[in-house]
């Protein structure tokens, strides 16, 4: 206790005083600096946004009137679009207008010296392949055809799947050729080697 | 400065003051004042009217009392005091305190102690100020003053991010537009080139497909970012409005329009991670207009590109039609390749003079395997040299590869000639590959 009464000294107490004082001031210096330099960091920034945020909604207007327009210009060209990829990858299996397809392309080239006579025609239960955004509907044909037609039958399903003339989308995943009379051979009629093939297709749908 | 010691013996006059205040004499003083009660002797008057003017008071003068005393003390204490004692006894409180206000360092500690206790004081105010400003969750006064500095802040923020995002949202809903007419005309330009259009078609499809891709470049270089927020933030904001406005669409009773909303939300969602987009976008439309019209390899390169890029239904389409075998070609290709082992093959004379003549064909595109299968008919009975003439020279071509035929038959006689039948195993090694005169 003797040792503690030199702080009841005036002098000793005003060097107390002086040092927290010091020590106060610099504390609350540094964290005034800190504080004020945010704040005022934060109010310029409010500003900025407040004009940035001011001129953000004429742009927005302009985009909006331009999505608008082009909404109502193209919706034509959507529509179109949407029709064409209904018919070229359809969302259901949709056999019944392949089957008008395939037998109208079929009669269109059958001719009695050039024959393309589809003779079978079966759809198999539709594939999930692993990846794809798409099913598979396999479809085999049994086709007796000069090698001529076969050739157009080729072009057929290679030129299928156009978004311009809404054919589905067809893919010959094997063919399994017999040449059953060969150019020359006595029975032949067409003058041409004449085949029976067997074709296994694939055309798709759309997930 | 006047010291504390000289004030003691100089200005003793503060004495005075004491004294003029009975209530505060203290008891000891008492008995050291003149009794008021001593009655005074009355003096027999001497000469005329004149001489007294005043009449002499009868009570003893003051200051005649006052100089008793002090004669009083100084020889009674002469005597009775020790050097070193106090003459005058306690300095009297008044005093004291009087002393203390002209104590300097008293003073001075004061003047600091308040100081002290000043900035104590500024620093609360300050700490106080920064907590209500700097509290992002401080509300207490919001009532009053509506949000402090920092909820100002992030609210100003926040409507920054959401203004941006709307036009973010419809920029990206554009460029899907502009992206989708692009893979339209795409697919339209790589049909038409097959089918040998008139040039003028094909010129008015190509500007066409240009003006689509200006618009989509446009688009894509509409900044996505503001006020340093991160690109990230956008991102996932423009990904979360979408994918609100697609649930929307797909909670919502159907209507003509709904399907097509569902398909371009869908397509625009996924062009936002697209990172193929910035190479697609990197052809340069200047160079293009300069070298109008369009070479053709490079608007197939532009078609490609988007409809490879794109995960929507044209790529789909694009990438199916992409896979799929053309039969027509590598059937050429045999045609072709035993054409120039046997040059009479497929000209009607196999019966009279021989060669080689197919059976079957076997394609399966999903092994990639070929078989052939078929018979050669020579005279010379040389047509085990027939069949690896024409297995070499399969070899040969381009598009196929790994040949195998391992069993050789042959039967016949020197007068009606001799033949054998053949079945040749063969894989596709590139279909797209141009054929190959061999």
């Amino acid at each position: 206790m003797e040792k503690l009464k030199f702080l009841k000294s005036k002098d000793v107490q005003t060097k107390i005083y002086l040092v927290l004082s010091v020590i106060v001031l610099l504390i609350m210096g540094y964290y005034s600096y800190m504080n004020f330099s945010k704040f005022f960091s934060m109010r310029e920034q409010i500003s900025v946004n407040e004009k940035l945020h001011s001129a953000l909604v004429s742009t927005d207007q302009n985009v909006g009137d331009e999505l608008k327009k082009v909404k109502e210009e193209g919706s034509a060209l959507e529509q179109k679009i949407k029709n064409e990829i209904e018919l070229v990858l359809p969302k259901t299996e949709s056999h019944t207008s392949l089957t008008r397809a395939i037998e109208k392309f079929s009669n269109d080239i059958n001719r009695v010296k050039d024959p393309f006579m589809l003779s079978n025609l079966t759809y198999s239960e539709p594939e999930i392949p692993e990846s794809g955004n798409y099913n598979i509907l396999p479809v085999k044909m049994t086709i007796h055809s000069t090698y001529s037609n076969f050739y157009k039958f080729l072009d057929f399903i290679d030129n299928s799947g156009a978004l311009s003339d809404g054919s589905r989308l067809l893919d010959v995943q094997s063919i399994v050729i017999n040449f059953v009379s060969p150019k020359g051979s006595e029975d032949n009629i067409s003058g041409q080697d004449e085949i029976n093939f067997n074709a296994s297709i694939n055309a798709y749908i759309r997930k | 400065m006047i010291k504390y010691k000289e004030i003691k013996t100089k200005n003793m006059p503060l004495f005075k003051l004491k004294k003029e205040n009975p209530a505060e004499t203290s008891p000891k003083e008492a008995p050291t004042m003149p009794p008021s009660s001593v009655p005074a002797k009355k003096e027999e008057p001497v000469g005329n009217v004149y001489t007294n003017i005043f009449e002499k008071p009868t009570a003893p003068r003051e200051e005649d009392v006052k100089s008793d005393i002090i004669k009083g003390v100084f020889t009674s204490e002469e005597k009775k005091l020790k050097p070193g004692d106090n003459i005058l006894g306690p300095l009297p409180e008044l005093e004291k305190k009087i002393i203390g206000a002209f104590d300097p360092s008293k003073r001075k500690l004061n003047l600091i102690r308040t100081g002290f206790f000043a900035l104590i004081g500024i620093s609360l105010l300050l700490i106080g100020f920064f907590y209500i400003e700097l509290t992002p969750n401080f509300d207490l006064l919001t009532g009053l003053r509506g949000p402090n500095t920092v909820q100002k802040l992030n609210n100003t923020q926040k409507d920054v991010i959401a203004l941006q995002t709307s036009i973010n949202q419809k920029n990206y809903l554009l460029l899907n537009y502009y992206l989708q007419e692009f893979s339209y005309l795409s697919d339209t330009y790589l049909t038409a080139r097959n089918k040998s259009l008139p040039q003028n078609k094909i010129t008015d499809l190509t500007n066409q497909m240009l003006l689509a891709y200006e618009n989509a470049l446009t688009k894509w270089k509409e900044p996505m970012v503001v006020a340093g927020i991160p690109e990230e933030t956008f991102k996932t904001e423009l990904k979360n409005n979408l994918t609100l406005e697609l649930a929307k669409f797909k909670k919502a009773e159907a209507a003509p329009d709904t399907e097509t909303q569902i398909n371009s939300y869908e397509a625009t969602i996924k062009l936002i991670d697209n990172k193929r987009l910035s190479s697609f976008f990197g052809f340069n439309t200047d160079e293009i207009k300069a070298a109008l019209p369009m070479d053709d390899s490079k608007i197939v390169s532009m078609a490609n590109t988007a409809l490879e890029m794109l995960q929507n239904d044209f790529s789909t389409i694009s990438q199916l039609k992409s896979e799929r075998m053309n039969w027509a070609t590598i059937i050429n290709e045999i045609d072709k390749v035993t054409k120039s082992v046997d040059t009479l093959y497929n000209t009607g004379f196999y019966e009279e003079l021989g060669g080689i003549q197919y059976s079957a064909y076997d394609l399966d595109a999903s092994s990639g395997r070929i078989v052939l299968t078929g018979n050669v008919k020579r005279d010379d009975g040389s047509t085990f040299s027939l069949i690896t003439n024409l297995m070499d020279a399969l070899d040969k071509s381009l598009m196929f590869s790994n040949i195998e035929n391992r069993n050789f038959p042959k039967s016949g006689t020197n007068e009606e000639g001799y033949s054998s039948t053949f079945r040749i195993e063969l894989s596709l090694e590139n279909p797209t590959l141009p054929t190959t005169p061999v």
